[in-house]
């Protein structure tokens, strides 16, 4: 691989390590939907950011952090993620249309532009899968007993929020910097398509998050080596991959979809 | 005494309104106390009070220090494509690994893969034997055949010597093998 390429491959390979880890946790509270619009509110912030001069990780990160507390503000259930998806779209569309540089980056955010990330980029996506991946069993264990075991407790429940909260701030963030990376439908790929299949076809729970994290991985690899193959765009790749990966998986499975 | 209410009125959860109670109870070290009444009297709604899911707008609620307290939830949440199995559900919950049978015939299924009594009677069983010391059952024979009614009996009758059990139910024979019985009427 040409050594321009090698950063830019092992950023997006940290990030389909870290993202269908996400998809696994939104997946278990049946917020999957959230990752769309907190990807939308991240390019906001970054496009906003843009126009202070201000960083775009930052202005993106904080955006994302600020839709993913706030979610349940504007109406709860996937009410509030389509209420955040349009807000972060035309606040993306009306920076954008006010402001050159944003025009650009804005258009970046949609294609994704893995191919131009540095080594910041590198940085936060290593930093970020070391996190999770070092959280990964304790966040399991915290999403599962919120899905399948009512807290028996008012301190209980309200250590749940408390580390419910936390875990929002590292999806939150992971969502920005994935977006800024691969870009915005390329990070919703890599949050829903995994965990859909994984979660579909795995016996049990430690095999769903083999199947979703190597599905991932699996479909990153070849839609990298696809992409600069074929000299196309890596994000619709990737997301094409993604796509008939997880669709084979799960009509391959022997459950019925 | 595990579990004392004192005139507890409470209100379903993030509500005041309607007033539900007042209620007193007691449960003792490995009593079991039935809670009946009529629907819409306010039976899961004083579970949930008990657990810090819902107010107390007057009375109290008293629970022995260091006493730990579970709820087995009437309608637990759906577990369509959860790639969750009976070994996994009952190491979550903390409970004894190997039931009796059937339930130990169900533990490498997906909890999608049971129906609905096989996964109350699992969840019954992760309640009983997990780290409480007072069991809340909400409705535990709903929608279970006469041979599950009958294997909710006998995991019942087996339960860790000193567990409290406070079981909301309408079933006639579940309630008389309780030992002491509490009607709760609507407001």
């Amino acid at each position: 691989m040409d050594g321009l390429f090698t950063l830019p491959f092992f950023t997006g390979l940290a990030f389909a390590v870290l993202l269908p880890l996400v998809g696994i946790w939104l997946r278990l509270r049946d917020e999957w939907l959230a990752a769309l619009a907190v990807a939308h509110l991240a390019g906001a912030g970054a496009v906003i950011a843009l126009g202070l001069s201000a960083p775009a990780l930052l202005g993106a990160a904080g955006l994302a952090v600020a839709g993913m507390l706030g979610r349940h503000l504007p109406a709860s259930g996937h009410s509030a993620y389509a209420w955040l998806i349009l807000a972060g779209w035309a606040v993306v569309l009306l920076v954008a249309a006010n402001s050159p540089l944003g025009e650009t980056l804005a258009r970046q955010l949609v294609d994704g532009q893995l191919y131009f990330t540095g080594p910041v980029e590198l940085a936060a996506a290593v930093v970020l899968a070391i996190v999770a991946l070092g959280l990964r069993r304790r966040i399991d264990r915290h999403e599962l007993a919120m899905r399948l075991l009512p807290a028996t407790s008012g301190s209980e429940a309200s250590r749940r929020r408390h580390v419910g909260t936390m875990i929002d701030v590292l999806i939150a963030v992971a969502l920005a910097a994935g977006t800024l990376s691969v870009g915005l439908m390329a990070t919703f790929a890599l949050v829903f398509l995994p965990a859909w299949a994984g979660f579909h076809v795995a016996a049990h729970w430690r095999q769903a998050s083999a199947w979703t994290i190597g599905l991932s991985v699996i479909g990153y690899l070849l839609a990298f080596a696809t992409a600069l193959f074929l000299d196309q765009p890596f994000a619709p790749v990737l997301v094409a991959t993604l796509l008939a990966l997880a669709t084979a998986t799960r009509l391959l499975s022997r459950r019925a979809c | 005494m595990r579990l004392e209410l004192i005139d507890l009125v409470t209100a379903p959860p993030g509500t005041r309104s309607p007033r539900i109670g007042p209620v007193s109870l007691s449960l003792d070290v490995g009593e079991t106390v039935a809670l009946t009444g009529p629907n819409g009297a306010g039976k899961s709604t004083l579970l949930a009070a008990i657990t810090g899911h819902a107010p107390v707008l007057s009375g109290e609620c008293r629970i022995a220090a260091g006493s730990r307290i579970r709820l087995v939830e009437q309608d637990a949440r759906p577990d369509r494509d959860l790639p969750v199995n009976g070994h996994d559900f009952l190491a979550l919950a903390g409970a004894a690994p190997q039931p009796p049978l059937p339930l130990s015939g169900w533990l490498a299924r997906r909890l999608d893969e049971l129906s609905g009594g096989q996964r109350q009677l699992l969840r019954v069983w992760a309640g009983l034997t997990g780290p409480a010391d007072v069991v809340l059952l909400d409705e535990p024979s709903n929608n279970l055949d006469a041979r599950a009614r009958h294997t909710l009996f006998r995991l019942l009758d087996r339960r860790p010597a000193g567990l409290g059990l406070l079981v909301v139910s309408h079933d006639a024979e579940l309630v008389s093998r309780c030992a002491r019985q509490v009607e709760m009427r609507p407001a």
